[in-house]
Protein backbone atom coordinates (compact mmCIF):
# COMPACT_ATOMS: atom_id res chain seq x y z
CA UNK A 1 0.00 0.00 0.00
CA UNK A 2 1.17 3.17 -0.72
CA UNK A 3 -0.06 6.98 0.59
CA UNK A 4 0.87 10.45 -1.33
CA UNK A 5 0.76 12.86 1.01
CA UNK A 6 0.32 16.66 -0.14
CA UNK A 7 0.61 19.47 2.32
CA UNK A 8 -3.08 21.46 2.15
CA UNK A 9 -2.05 25.25 2.12
CA UNK A 10 -3.83 26.23 4.38
CA UNK A 11 -3.21 29.45 6.42
CA UNK A 12 -4.90 30.92 9.04
CA UNK A 13 -6.98 34.22 8.71
CA UNK A 14 -5.84 37.31 9.99
CA UNK A 15 -7.64 37.95 13.30
CA UNK A 16 -9.83 40.78 13.35
CA UNK A 17 -11.50 42.57 16.13
CA UNK A 18 -14.51 44.47 16.43
CA UNK A 19 -14.49 47.13 17.65
CA UNK A 20 -10.98 47.87 16.48
CA UNK A 21 -10.76 51.15 18.83
CA UNK A 22 -12.21 51.29 22.41
CA UNK A 23 -11.13 54.66 24.40
CA UNK A 24 -10.44 52.55 27.51
CA UNK A 25 -9.67 55.59 29.92
CA UNK A 26 -13.65 56.01 29.25
CA UNK A 27 -15.69 52.76 29.75
CA UNK A 28 -15.06 50.49 31.93
CA UNK A 29 -15.07 47.37 30.09
CA UNK A 30 -15.96 47.19 26.42
CA UNK A 31 -16.88 43.46 24.70
CA UNK A 32 -14.62 42.89 21.65
CA UNK A 33 -15.15 40.14 19.28
CA UNK A 34 -12.02 38.95 17.74
CA UNK A 35 -12.48 36.13 15.26
CA UNK A 36 -10.24 34.17 12.49
CA UNK A 37 -10.57 30.54 10.33
CA UNK A 38 -8.90 28.92 7.72
CA UNK A 39 -8.19 30.71 4.47
CA UNK A 40 -9.42 28.94 2.21
CA UNK A 41 -12.33 27.79 4.12
CA UNK A 42 -12.80 24.90 1.54
CA UNK A 43 -10.77 22.85 -0.50
CA UNK A 44 -11.42 20.64 -3.08
CA UNK A 45 -9.69 17.12 -2.30
CA UNK A 46 -10.45 14.10 -4.36
CA UNK A 47 -13.13 15.76 -5.98
CA UNK A 48 -14.68 16.80 -3.34
CA UNK A 49 -14.78 20.34 -1.76
CA UNK A 50 -14.11 19.80 2.05
CA UNK A 51 -14.46 22.07 4.86
CA UNK A 52 -10.90 22.92 6.15
CA UNK A 53 -10.67 22.30 9.72
CA UNK A 54 -8.85 24.62 12.22
CA UNK A 55 -8.57 24.37 15.54
CA UNK A 56 -7.57 27.16 17.67
CA UNK A 57 -5.16 26.56 20.74
CA UNK A 58 -5.30 29.53 22.70
CA UNK A 59 -6.77 33.30 22.84
CA UNK A 60 -4.27 35.31 25.01
CA UNK A 61 -4.91 38.60 25.60
CA UNK A 62 -2.04 40.85 26.98
CA UNK A 63 -2.60 44.19 28.11
CA UNK A 64 -0.22 46.90 26.99
CA UNK A 65 0.86 47.99 30.54
CA UNK A 66 1.49 44.47 30.99
CA UNK A 67 -0.95 43.97 33.91
CA UNK A 68 -3.42 41.07 32.14
CA UNK A 69 -1.92 38.61 30.55
CA UNK A 70 -4.54 35.48 29.96
CA UNK A 71 -6.22 32.81 28.31
CA UNK A 72 -9.37 35.23 27.59
CA UNK A 73 -11.23 31.59 25.55
CA UNK A 74 -11.53 28.03 25.71
CA UNK A 75 -9.71 27.10 22.59
CA UNK A 76 -10.79 24.02 20.05
CA UNK A 77 -12.92 23.12 17.14
CA UNK A 78 -14.96 24.58 15.54
CA UNK A 79 -13.97 27.53 17.74
CA UNK A 80 -13.20 30.95 15.67
CA UNK A 81 -14.50 33.38 17.57
CA UNK A 82 -13.82 34.53 21.30
CA UNK A 83 -15.59 37.63 22.98
CA UNK A 84 -13.39 38.82 26.14
CA UNK A 85 -14.47 41.93 28.00
CA UNK A 86 -11.34 44.20 27.71
CA UNK A 87 -10.13 46.68 30.08
CA UNK A 88 -7.27 48.14 28.50
CA UNK A 89 -6.00 48.47 25.33
CA UNK A 90 -3.45 45.85 24.63
CA UNK A 91 -2.61 42.72 21.81
CA UNK A 92 -4.80 39.57 21.32
CA UNK A 93 -2.37 36.48 20.23
CA UNK A 94 -4.51 33.87 18.25
CA UNK A 95 -3.01 30.17 17.85
CA UNK A 96 -4.04 27.84 15.81
CA UNK A 97 -3.44 24.39 14.25
CA UNK A 98 -4.24 24.07 10.48
CA UNK A 99 -2.89 22.92 7.53
CA UNK A 100 -0.65 20.81 9.61
CA UNK A 101 1.26 23.55 11.62
CA UNK A 102 0.49 26.02 14.41
CA UNK A 103 -0.26 29.63 13.48
CA UNK A 104 -0.17 32.74 14.76
CA UNK A 105 -2.31 35.55 14.39
CA UNK A 106 -2.22 38.58 16.43
CA UNK A 107 -4.38 41.98 16.08
CA UNK A 108 -4.55 45.23 18.84
CA UNK A 109 -7.34 47.19 20.36
CA UNK A 110 -6.26 50.67 21.50
CA UNK A 111 -7.71 53.89 22.47
CA UNK A 112 -7.90 56.94 19.71
CA UNK A 113 -5.29 59.02 19.98
CA UNK A 114 -6.84 62.39 18.28
CA UNK A 115 -4.97 64.71 16.41
CA UNK A 116 -2.62 62.55 14.15
CA UNK A 117 -4.02 60.79 11.16
CA UNK A 118 -0.54 58.26 10.96
CA UNK A 119 -1.02 57.56 14.99
CA UNK A 120 -4.42 56.21 14.49
CA UNK A 121 -3.80 54.30 11.23
CA UNK A 122 -6.28 50.49 11.73
CA UNK A 123 -5.27 49.86 8.45
CA UNK A 124 -2.44 48.88 9.46
CA UNK A 125 -2.78 48.10 13.16
CA UNK A 126 -1.70 50.98 14.67
CA UNK A 127 1.89 50.28 13.24
CA UNK A 128 3.35 53.67 13.42
CA UNK A 129 2.39 53.62 17.02
CA UNK A 130 4.38 50.51 17.46
CA UNK A 131 7.07 51.42 15.33
CA UNK A 132 7.62 54.73 17.60
CA UNK A 133 7.79 52.69 20.58
CA UNK A 134 10.49 50.12 19.12
CA UNK A 135 12.75 53.38 17.58
CA UNK A 136 12.75 54.24 21.62
CA UNK A 137 13.72 50.17 22.29
CA UNK A 138 16.87 50.54 19.39
CA UNK A 139 17.87 53.10 21.34
CA UNK A 140 19.17 50.93 24.47
CA UNK A 141 17.77 53.40 27.04
CA UNK A 142 17.86 50.80 29.56
CA UNK A 143 21.80 50.78 29.27
CA UNK A 144 24.00 53.12 31.31
CA UNK A 145 25.38 56.30 29.17
CA UNK A 146 28.81 54.61 29.95
CA UNK A 147 27.85 51.05 28.50
CA UNK A 148 30.05 50.58 25.50
CA UNK A 149 31.26 54.15 25.12
CA UNK A 150 35.07 54.59 24.57
CA UNK A 151 37.30 56.64 22.19
CA UNK A 152 37.03 53.88 19.83
CA UNK A 153 32.94 53.78 19.54
CA UNK A 154 31.79 57.24 21.30
CA UNK A 155 28.55 55.90 19.59
CA UNK A 156 27.89 53.76 22.80
CA UNK A 157 24.98 51.45 23.32
CA UNK A 158 22.53 54.66 24.25
CA UNK A 159 22.26 56.38 20.75
CA UNK A 160 19.15 58.12 19.25
CA UNK A 161 17.78 56.43 16.44
CA UNK A 162 14.79 57.54 14.10
CA UNK A 163 13.42 57.25 10.65
CA UNK A 164 10.59 58.80 8.36
CA UNK A 165 6.97 57.57 8.73
CA UNK A 166 5.74 57.39 5.05
CA UNK A 167 1.67 57.90 3.74
CA UNK A 168 0.96 55.22 1.53
CA UNK A 169 -0.74 55.65 -1.87
CA UNK A 170 -4.57 54.82 -2.50
CA UNK A 171 -5.52 55.23 0.53
CA UNK A 172 -3.04 52.79 2.47
CA UNK A 173 -2.34 54.03 5.60
CA UNK A 174 1.14 55.20 7.08
CA UNK A 175 4.24 53.29 6.94
CA UNK A 176 7.36 53.72 9.48
CA UNK A 177 10.84 52.89 7.88
CA UNK A 178 13.85 52.96 10.40
CA UNK A 179 17.37 54.84 10.20
CA UNK A 180 20.24 54.16 12.19
CA UNK A 181 22.59 57.10 11.71
CA UNK A 182 26.02 55.90 12.38
CA UNK A 183 27.26 59.04 13.56
CA UNK A 184 24.55 59.26 16.07
CA UNK A 185 25.30 59.85 19.72
CA UNK A 186 22.94 60.46 23.11
CA UNK A 187 21.73 63.66 21.86
CA UNK A 188 22.20 63.96 17.88
CA UNK A 189 20.57 62.06 15.18
CA UNK A 190 21.29 63.03 11.45
CA UNK A 191 18.54 62.20 9.31
CA UNK A 192 20.09 62.62 5.37
CA UNK A 193 17.72 64.19 3.12
CA UNK A 194 17.82 61.30 0.49
CA UNK A 195 16.38 59.23 3.75
CA UNK A 196 12.80 61.22 3.16
CA UNK A 197 13.36 62.04 -0.47
CA UNK A 198 11.10 60.48 -3.02
CA UNK A 199 13.62 57.70 -4.22
CA UNK A 200 13.13 56.56 -0.65
CA UNK A 201 9.81 55.84 -0.97
CA UNK A 202 8.81 52.26 0.55
CA UNK A 203 6.47 51.97 -2.20
CA UNK A 204 6.02 54.00 -5.23
CA UNK A 205 3.78 56.85 -4.60
CA UNK A 206 4.45 57.10 -0.68
CA UNK A 207 4.78 61.02 0.11
CA UNK A 208 7.08 61.31 3.56
CA UNK A 209 4.68 62.36 6.82
CA UNK A 210 6.74 63.02 9.46
CA UNK A 211 10.58 62.62 10.34
CA UNK A 212 10.97 60.72 13.56
CA UNK A 213 14.27 60.98 16.33
CA UNK A 214 13.99 60.02 19.69
CA UNK A 215 15.40 61.24 23.34
CA UNK A 216 16.77 57.60 25.18
CA UNK A 217 18.21 60.02 28.02
CA UNK A 218 16.37 60.91 31.15
CA UNK A 219 16.77 63.97 33.01
CA UNK A 220 19.99 64.05 35.21
CA UNK A 221 21.40 61.53 32.95
CA UNK A 222 25.41 61.86 31.78
CA UNK A 223 24.71 63.14 28.16
CA UNK A 224 28.48 62.34 26.19
CA UNK A 225 29.35 63.28 22.79
CA UNK A 226 28.04 66.62 22.13
CA UNK A 227 31.71 68.62 21.08
CA UNK A 228 31.19 70.18 17.95
CA UNK A 229 28.00 70.24 17.73
CA UNK A 230 27.20 73.59 19.53
CA UNK A 231 29.43 76.77 20.24
CA UNK A 232 29.53 79.64 22.72
CA UNK A 233 29.37 82.82 21.85
CA UNK A 234 33.15 83.38 21.40
CA UNK A 235 33.19 80.49 18.59
CA UNK A 236 34.29 77.68 21.39
CA UNK A 237 33.24 73.95 20.65
CA UNK A 238 31.46 73.43 23.59
CA UNK A 239 33.97 70.47 25.10
CA UNK A 240 31.70 67.98 26.99
CA UNK A 241 33.11 64.71 27.34
CA UNK A 242 32.54 62.82 24.64
CA UNK A 243 33.16 59.17 26.64
CA UNK A 244 34.02 58.48 29.74
CA UNK A 245 37.73 59.28 31.12
CA UNK A 246 37.58 62.16 28.28
CA UNK A 247 39.99 64.96 28.55
CA UNK A 248 40.94 68.66 27.63
CA UNK A 249 44.52 68.58 25.63
CA UNK A 250 46.18 69.93 28.63
CA UNK A 251 44.76 66.38 30.09
CA UNK A 252 42.34 67.22 32.60
CA UNK A 253 38.67 66.03 32.42
CA UNK A 254 36.63 67.58 29.86
CA UNK A 255 33.45 69.01 31.99
CA UNK A 256 30.50 66.46 32.23
CA UNK A 257 27.24 67.24 30.78
CA UNK A 258 23.40 66.04 32.05
CA UNK A 259 20.67 66.52 30.16
CA UNK A 260 17.82 68.09 31.57
CA UNK A 261 14.17 68.20 31.87
CA UNK A 262 11.93 68.31 29.09
CA UNK A 263 9.20 71.21 28.69
CA UNK A 264 6.15 69.91 29.01
CA UNK A 265 4.21 72.27 26.44
CA UNK A 266 6.85 72.43 23.61
CA UNK A 267 9.75 69.75 22.24
CA UNK A 268 12.53 70.26 21.05
CA UNK A 269 15.68 72.01 20.31
CA UNK A 270 16.67 75.07 18.25
CA UNK A 271 18.62 72.68 15.77
CA UNK A 272 14.97 70.63 15.48
CA UNK A 273 12.96 73.55 14.56
CA UNK A 274 15.35 74.74 11.87
CA UNK A 275 15.39 71.18 10.06
CA UNK A 276 11.45 71.11 10.75
CA UNK A 277 11.02 74.42 9.31
CA UNK A 278 13.28 73.55 6.57
CA UNK A 279 12.29 69.98 5.66
CA UNK A 280 8.52 71.63 5.71
CA UNK A 281 7.63 68.00 7.45
CA UNK A 282 6.31 67.50 11.13
CA UNK A 283 8.96 65.78 13.78
CA UNK A 284 8.00 62.95 16.04
CA UNK A 285 9.97 63.23 19.25
CA UNK A 286 10.04 59.64 21.09
CA UNK A 287 10.79 60.18 24.56
CA UNK A 288 12.04 58.15 27.21
CA UNK A 289 9.20 55.74 29.49
CA UNK A 290 9.73 57.90 32.13
CA UNK A 291 8.51 61.10 30.07
CA UNK A 292 5.77 58.52 28.63
CA UNK A 293 4.92 60.82 25.90
CA UNK A 294 5.60 61.23 21.88
CA UNK A 295 5.95 64.76 20.91
CA UNK A 296 4.99 66.20 17.04
CA UNK A 297 6.91 68.99 16.47
CA UNK A 298 4.31 70.94 14.34
CA UNK A 299 5.38 72.64 11.14
CA UNK A 300 4.67 76.17 11.87
CA UNK A 301 2.34 78.23 9.96
CA UNK A 302 4.86 81.29 10.30
CA UNK A 303 8.22 81.55 10.87
CA UNK A 304 8.95 81.44 14.69
CA UNK A 305 5.68 80.09 15.76
CA UNK A 306 6.68 77.14 17.25
CA UNK A 307 4.19 74.39 18.82
CA UNK A 308 3.98 70.95 19.70
CA UNK A 309 1.55 67.94 20.82
CA UNK A 310 2.11 65.47 23.54
CA UNK A 311 0.72 62.17 22.75
CA UNK A 312 0.73 60.02 25.86
CA UNK A 313 1.63 56.85 25.01
CA UNK A 314 2.47 55.43 28.35
CA UNK A 315 2.33 56.02 32.20
CA UNK A 316 0.08 58.93 33.49
CA UNK A 317 -2.98 58.48 35.27
CA UNK A 318 -4.60 54.96 36.33
CA UNK A 319 -7.26 56.50 33.13
CA UNK A 320 -4.22 57.13 30.85
CA UNK A 321 -2.78 53.55 31.14
CA UNK A 322 -5.26 52.12 30.49
CA UNK A 323 -4.47 53.54 26.85
CA UNK A 324 -1.08 52.89 26.47
CA UNK A 325 0.18 52.06 23.37
CA UNK A 326 0.83 48.34 22.64
CA UNK A 327 4.39 47.04 21.87
CA UNK A 328 5.61 45.07 18.84
CA UNK A 329 4.78 41.49 18.97
CA UNK A 330 7.96 39.66 19.72
CA UNK A 331 6.91 35.89 19.21
CA UNK B 1 43.46 117.59 41.29
CA UNK B 2 44.28 114.37 42.04
CA UNK B 3 41.02 113.87 43.03
CA UNK B 4 39.79 114.70 39.58
CA UNK B 5 41.75 112.16 37.78
CA UNK B 6 40.45 109.54 40.00
CA UNK B 7 37.14 110.58 39.49
CA UNK B 8 37.97 110.54 35.65
CA UNK B 9 39.42 107.09 35.52
CA UNK B 10 36.21 106.10 37.39
CA UNK B 11 33.99 107.96 34.62
CA UNK B 12 35.88 106.51 32.12
CA UNK B 13 35.98 103.08 33.57
CA UNK B 14 32.16 103.05 33.71
CA UNK B 15 31.85 104.83 30.06
CA UNK B 16 33.83 101.26 28.92
CA UNK B 17 32.23 99.44 30.41
CA UNK B 18 28.68 100.44 29.96
CA UNK B 19 29.69 100.31 26.41
CA UNK B 20 30.83 96.95 26.21
CA UNK B 21 28.13 95.76 28.32
CA UNK B 22 25.46 97.79 25.32
CA UNK B 23 27.39 97.13 22.48
CA UNK B 24 28.54 93.41 22.94
CA UNK B 25 26.79 90.87 24.30
CA UNK B 26 22.85 92.06 24.92
CA UNK B 27 20.06 90.73 26.37
CA UNK B 28 17.59 88.54 24.37
CA UNK B 29 13.97 89.89 24.43
CA UNK B 30 11.25 87.46 25.60
CA UNK B 31 10.11 85.62 22.63
CA UNK B 32 8.25 81.80 22.48
CA UNK B 33 11.77 80.35 23.04
CA UNK B 34 12.59 82.34 25.97
CA UNK B 35 8.87 81.40 27.23
CA UNK B 36 10.44 77.76 26.31
CA UNK B 37 13.24 78.02 28.57
CA UNK B 38 11.22 79.14 31.34
CA UNK B 39 9.16 76.39 31.50
CA UNK B 40 12.17 74.13 31.38
CA UNK B 41 13.88 75.89 33.97
CA UNK B 42 10.82 75.46 36.36
CA UNK B 43 10.37 71.72 35.45
CA UNK B 44 13.95 71.31 37.35
CA UNK B 45 12.07 72.58 40.56
CA UNK B 46 10.12 69.42 40.53
CA UNK B 47 10.50 66.80 43.13
CA UNK B 48 11.63 64.24 40.66
CA UNK B 49 14.48 66.70 39.34
CA UNK B 50 15.78 67.36 42.72
CA UNK B 51 19.04 65.28 42.01
CA UNK B 52 19.60 66.96 38.61
CA UNK B 53 19.05 70.64 40.22
CA UNK B 54 21.66 69.31 43.06
CA UNK B 55 24.11 68.92 40.75
CA UNK B 56 23.86 71.48 38.92
CA UNK B 57 23.77 73.80 41.77
CA UNK B 58 20.98 75.62 40.72
CA UNK B 59 18.90 76.43 44.18
CA UNK B 60 15.58 75.50 44.65
CA UNK B 61 13.42 78.50 44.20
CA UNK B 62 9.09 78.98 43.33
CA UNK B 63 8.85 80.17 40.00
CA UNK B 64 8.64 83.79 40.95
CA UNK B 65 11.88 83.86 41.29
CA UNK B 66 12.37 82.66 37.62
CA UNK B 67 12.58 85.56 35.58
CA UNK B 68 14.29 86.58 31.96
CA UNK B 69 16.63 89.48 32.71
CA UNK B 70 16.65 93.00 30.76
CA UNK B 71 19.56 94.86 32.21
CA UNK B 72 21.95 94.98 29.85
CA UNK B 73 24.57 94.99 32.23
CA UNK B 74 23.90 91.57 33.48
CA UNK B 75 23.81 90.20 29.98
CA UNK B 76 27.15 91.32 29.54
CA UNK B 77 28.29 90.41 32.70
CA UNK B 78 26.89 87.04 31.33
CA UNK B 79 28.66 87.24 27.77
CA UNK B 80 31.78 87.62 29.98
CA UNK B 81 30.99 84.57 32.08
CA UNK B 82 30.54 82.71 28.58
CA UNK B 83 33.64 83.54 27.36
CA UNK B 84 35.83 82.92 30.92
CA UNK B 85 34.68 79.54 30.13
CA UNK B 86 36.09 79.58 26.52
CA UNK B 87 38.81 80.36 27.60
CA UNK B 88 39.31 77.48 30.37
CA UNK B 89 38.51 75.24 28.11
CA UNK B 90 39.68 75.97 24.81
CA UNK B 91 42.79 78.73 25.61
CA UNK B 92 43.99 78.83 22.17
CA UNK B 93 41.51 78.26 19.96
CA UNK B 94 38.91 80.36 21.14
CA UNK B 95 37.64 83.73 19.64
CA UNK B 96 37.79 87.39 20.89
CA UNK B 97 36.27 88.67 24.14
CA UNK B 98 34.33 90.04 24.72
CA UNK B 99 31.58 87.82 22.07
CA UNK B 100 28.73 89.61 20.16
CA UNK B 101 25.68 87.60 20.98
CA UNK B 102 22.34 87.82 22.14
CA UNK B 103 21.48 85.86 25.18
CA UNK B 104 18.66 84.86 27.25
CA UNK B 105 19.44 85.34 30.65
CA UNK B 106 17.50 84.06 33.51
CA UNK B 107 17.43 84.84 37.46
CA UNK B 108 16.69 81.60 39.28
CA UNK B 109 16.80 83.04 43.03
CA UNK B 110 20.22 84.19 43.28
CA UNK B 111 21.49 82.08 40.57
CA UNK B 112 22.00 82.81 36.61
CA UNK B 113 21.01 80.61 33.80
CA UNK B 114 22.35 81.49 30.26
CA UNK B 115 21.12 80.73 27.33
CA UNK B 116 22.87 81.20 23.73
CA UNK B 117 20.78 79.93 20.49
CA UNK B 118 24.02 79.76 18.12
CA UNK B 119 22.51 79.52 14.41
CA UNK B 120 25.05 77.04 13.57
CA UNK B 121 24.44 74.26 16.47
CA UNK B 122 23.50 70.81 15.10
CA UNK B 123 22.81 69.64 18.94
CA UNK B 124 19.53 68.00 19.53
CA UNK B 125 19.45 69.81 22.46
CA UNK B 126 19.62 73.58 23.75
CA UNK B 127 22.50 74.42 26.60
CA UNK B 128 21.46 76.10 29.64
CA UNK B 129 24.70 77.02 31.49
CA UNK B 130 24.20 77.69 35.27
CA UNK B 131 26.14 80.15 36.94
CA UNK B 132 26.01 81.11 40.84
CA UNK B 133 25.30 84.64 42.50
CA UNK B 134 29.11 85.46 41.94
CA UNK B 135 28.66 84.14 38.38
CA UNK B 136 31.03 80.87 39.00
CA UNK B 137 30.07 78.63 36.72
CA UNK B 138 28.44 75.26 38.43
CA UNK B 139 27.10 73.20 35.34
CA UNK B 140 25.13 72.95 32.23
CA UNK B 141 22.05 70.65 30.99
CA UNK B 142 20.62 70.02 27.53
CA UNK B 143 16.97 69.80 26.84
Amino acid sequence: MTFTVRPIPVVMKQVKANPRVVNFSAVQWQEVTFTTGPDPATYMIGGALRTMPLITTSWIYTAADGTLDGNMCNGGFPILSCRPNLHKSGRMVVKAFTGGWEQVSTITVQCPTPGDLALNDTINDFSVRQELLNVLMRSYPDSSPEAGRSESNPQGWRHETGGVVWQLPNGGGYQFVPYEDPTSNQSTYHLPDSQWGASAAPVPGAIPYATVHDHPSNANDVLYGLQGLTRLPDSTDVPYSRWPGDTLPDGNPRPVNHAGPDDPLRAGSDFDWRLVERRRLPEFVVGTDSVGFVFRMNVPAQPGVRTSVAFRKNGGTTNERKCAWVRKYQP
Amino acid sequence: MHNIKTGLFFACFLALMSARASGQTTCHANDSEGDHFKRIIKAMMTPQNAPLRVSLGVPQVDSTQISLISDAVVCARAGQALDSLGTVWAPTSHGPHPSIASLYVFRVGTSYAVIYLNPTSTADGDFIYFFGSSWAYTGASVS
